[in-house]
């Protein structure tokens, strides 16, 4: 379990991709049976069963190395904040910033990530539909992305976030 | 009788093996979704995600607290961001 605060600056793409790689240590029992799931099917229809190691990786560790690494860039272009406090556990992986950042600019912070990988997952679908058609490796890939878009719903993180924005902004009296 | 069993056997191989062809058709991407489905899929999403967040905002001016985010003190607390909570 990690739970420290850490300067902003000093988080690199490589840093996050670390600390994805910790919570996926402790979350991975979920990732895992569905890993499991997943390669079952493939041996099911007889497909190229390799393809699904790299697609784990690239799906799993990255989508959620860049939906963290957006917050992040967020939070330091948009907010004033010089540290942020890190947590993960087997269930959690949390960036809070320290200075707290209200209405509008913790909406934009709490949907950026999601936001990216959901139009990633958009393009991979479009790419899928138009070009390789398929591609069953593109489609889990698609998917993997795809997942993203519960980060909008209040039980995470980001759609608390987004709630307790348009809460500041309706109390605020900017939206009635 | 022995008739009937095996005209049952083989309707339940048929119906096994249309399964199968359908499963692997799809999964192939035969049967690939055009793009109405891929923007029905991402309108009915984002309806989703605003009839949710509003009946969430909904309950809490009614007096519940929401994962850290209370209506009288809504600025109060900083919630964060992240993949699960």
């Amino acid at each position: 379990m990690i739970d420290h605060t850490i300067d902003i600056q000093q988080l690199s793409f490589i840093k996050v991709v670390q600390y994805v790689c910790h919570y996926l240590k402790w979350a991975n029992y979920l990732f895992f049976v569905l890993f499991l799931l997943t390669v079952f099917v493939g041996l099911f229809i007889n497909s190229k069963i390799w393809l699904f190691f790299p697609v784990y990786l690239v799906g799993v560790v990255l989508s959620l190395s860049i939906h963290e690494y957006m917050h992040l860039l967020v939070i330091k272009k948009i907010s004033n904040n010089r540290y942020v406090r890190i947590q993960v556990n087997w269930f959690t992986f949390e960036i809070v910033p320290l200075k707290p950042i209200k209405g509008l600019l913790s909406i934009v912070v709490a949907c950026s990530g999601p936001l990216l990988c959901t139009l990633i997952s958009i393009t991979l679908l479009l790419l899928r539909s138009y070009i390789m058609p398929t591609s069953i490796s593109l489609l889990l890939l698609a998917v993997c992305y795809g997942f993203h878009i519960i980060s909008f719903f209040p039980i995470s993180g980001d759609g608390a976030m987004i709630v307790k924005g348009i809460t500041d902004l309706m109390k605020g009296g900017e939206i009635k | 009788m022995t008739n009937a069993m095996v005209q049952m056997y083989f309707r339940k191989e048929r119906f096994k093996d249309n399964l199968i062809q359908k499963v692997y058709d799809r999964i192939e991407g035969y049967n690939a979704p055009p793009l109405w489905a891929i923007v029905a899929l991402i309108v009915l999403a984002a309806l989703a995600i605003v009839v949710v967040t509003a009946a969430s905002i909904w309950c809490m001016r009614r007096g519940y607290r929401f994962f850290g985010v209370d209506w009288k003190r809504g600025n109060a607390g900083q919630v964060g961001v992240g993949c699960l909570r």
